[in-house]
């Protein structure tokens, strides 16, 4: 069983400025990976979606790819 | 007459550890400047956003001096009645003290300001957010130190540990020695 990124890291927030980041929990169009692939607790998967669609409307992620 | 402030609240959201003025809490601004603005006149537009800041009765906090990058995708911003969209720009963010009335006060400056492509205010904390530079390595020694992927769930973990156990080709004893007697004679 693995344990989420986030907790694993002692990561309290997550910054829509750490982009690199960000980009591991993406696939290829750029949409946000599941619960089930990430393996990121609840919790940190709802700060992980707000992040995300925060760094796409500040253009540091693409919305799509491909 | 003395008042009684409850000093056990739990710790609920990020504004709950910090003991701020009544109505005050930590936000931050990220914004992109243009990249019509010259390397040089972007320290001077920063001052100018953080006299803005001020004068909405903000205390900066901290910050990040933009720096030009390359925009995810194209942005549009009217300019003096002509359209421009942008590819790239100067990214740059500050984090501030102020009061939550004058929040849409900053972010309607922001808006109409020509040298400002898009912003985003947030709330946010004092210390800093942005994941340490050293993450967790991988588990196993001896291996490089890099980032572990996130990016396994069960899924992910099946197909780990059916390669990494794969057994190798089995070698009998006396292979094994015909092999090490070569290896000697060369």
């Amino acid at each position: 069983m693995t344990q989420c990124f986030f907790s694993q890291n002692n990561m309290k927030y997550v910054d829509h400025k750490d982009v690199e980041i960000l980009k591991k929990f993406l696939n290829p169009h750029a949409r946000l990976l599941s619960r089930v692939k990430t393996g990121v607790c609840a919790k940190n998967q709802r700060k992980l979606a707000q992040a995300v669609k925060r760094a796409r409307f500040m253009g540091l992620l693409p919305y799509i790819t491909r | 007459m003395t008042e009684n402030i409850t000093t056990d609240t739990p710790d609920v959201g990020p504004s709950a550890s910090e003991v701020l003025d009544e109505g005050k809490k930590i936000y931050e601004v990220s914004y992109w400047l243009v990249p019509l603005i010259a390397e040089e006149g972007v320290p001077a537009k920063v001052t100018e956003i953080k006299d803005a800041l001020t004068k909405f009765g903000a205390t900066l906090v901290s910050e990040e001096m933009p720096k030009m990058q390359p925009i995810a995708y194209n942005m549009k911003k009217v300019i003096k009645n002509d359209r421009h969209t942008f590819s790239n720009g100067y990214f740059g963010w500050i984090k501030f003290e102020g009061e939550i009335e004058n929040t849409e006060a900053i972010g309607k400056w922001f808006k109409d300001s020509d040298d400002i492509i898009r912003h985003l205010v947030i709330s946010t904390v004092r210390g800093d957010t942005r994941a340490p530079k050293k993450l967790q390595t991988s588990r196993t020694e001896g291996e490089p130190a890099t980032i572990s992927k996130p990016g396994v769930g069960a899924a992910g973990a099946k197909k780990d540990v059916k390669e990494s156990e794969k057994p190798a080709a089995p070698i009998s004893e006396a292979e094994l020695d015909k092999t090490i007697e070569e290896l000697v004679v060369e």
